[in-house]
């Protein structure tokens, strides 16, 4: 693929992000999808994947996935993005809080030649978001 | 834009060995830092990111550094870094005494060069995972 069609991928699949577009997601994201991020309590795979999103979906339901900058190298795409929302549920053992959050996060995913989703790497700003909505435990000592 | 990537290969190689010299030549002193750890330099400049390399060569004594995934596409680079070590010498600025844990995190960082160094960075790390391995924060789920 292009590095345009790389970049409108990733576009894509945020604007399904946005839109909870579960159905995109899992056609989206290959049989043999491998997922690098740990996902506390689901193996780390598609099915594993699908789960997290709709478990997020279901928690902060205004998430608004942004992307701020992107990098693309062959088969890979680094995206740099912006995660907000409220998180009304509960999500990965953080207790529903109903306070807000927005916090910046950067994503790998190496895409296959049609396009889809394959492998992804990412991490984002746990504990900022942990700062934001009060989750935070005290310092120790 | 493959020497870029190559002076970023150089540069994720010189911390483990606390190659300083290496460092202040490919980064500019006065380099913008973007990301949840930026703030916490001391000076905000390179000399300040390698005052917190060398606290944490203090603490994880037989620190390894292992690049997985490094890309870049112009002026940026991505790097994806693998970090192991065990707690020998204790974090005192997070209240960690040196409890010999074992920690593995991953860290991505997204360069910006300048004239073959390094003008900018935006950075993400797995604290949360961090500081649960060493013990300072309950595993969340």
């Amino acid at each position: 693929m292009t590095p345009e069609e790389m970049r409108k991928g990733a576009e894509d699949f945020y604007d399904a992000m946005n839109r909870k577009d579960i159905d995109y997601i899992r056609d989206n994201l290959t049989d043999d999808f491998v997922e690098h991020q740990e996902m506390p309590g689901v193996p780390p795979t598609r099915e594993g994947a699908l789960t997290m999103f709709e478990a997020m979906f279901a928690a902060m339901p205004d998430a608004k996935s942004e992307i701020l900058d992107t990098v693309v190298s062959g088969d890979k795409i680094a995206i740099r993005g912006r995660f907000s929302g409220t998180q009304t549920g509960e999500f990965m053992g953080m207790p529903a809080t109903g306070k807000s959050f927005s916090i910046e996060s950067i994503d790998i995913v190496r895409a296959t030649e049609d396009g889809k989703t394959a492998e992804h790497w990412g991490i984002m700003d746990t504990m900022g978001m942990m700062g934001q909505l009060g989750l935070l435990p005290p310092p120790p000592g | 834009m493959a020497d870029n990537v190559e002076t970023i290969r150089r540069l994720e190689a010189t911390w483990a060995p606390d190659d300083y010299d290496t460092v202040r030549e490919i980064i500019a002193l006065d380099f913008s830092n973007g990301g949840p750890a930026a703030e916490t330099n001391d000076p905000p400049n390179v000399e300040g990111v390698i005052k917190s390399v060398q606290a944490a060569g203090q603490a994880f004594s037989d620190r390894k550094q292992e690049l997985i995934n490094v890309f870049g596409e112009g002026a940026r680079v991505v790097a994806l870094v693998r970090f192991t070590g065990k707690n020998t010498g204790g974090l005192p600025w997070f209240g960690i005494p040196a409890n010999g844990n074992e920690v593995d995190v991953d860290w991505i960082t997204m360069y910006r060069l300048e004239d073959g160094r390094v003008a900018q960075t935006w950075g993400q790390m797995e604290v949360d995972k961090l500081m649960m391995q060493l013990g300072a924060m309950e595993g969340g789920s």
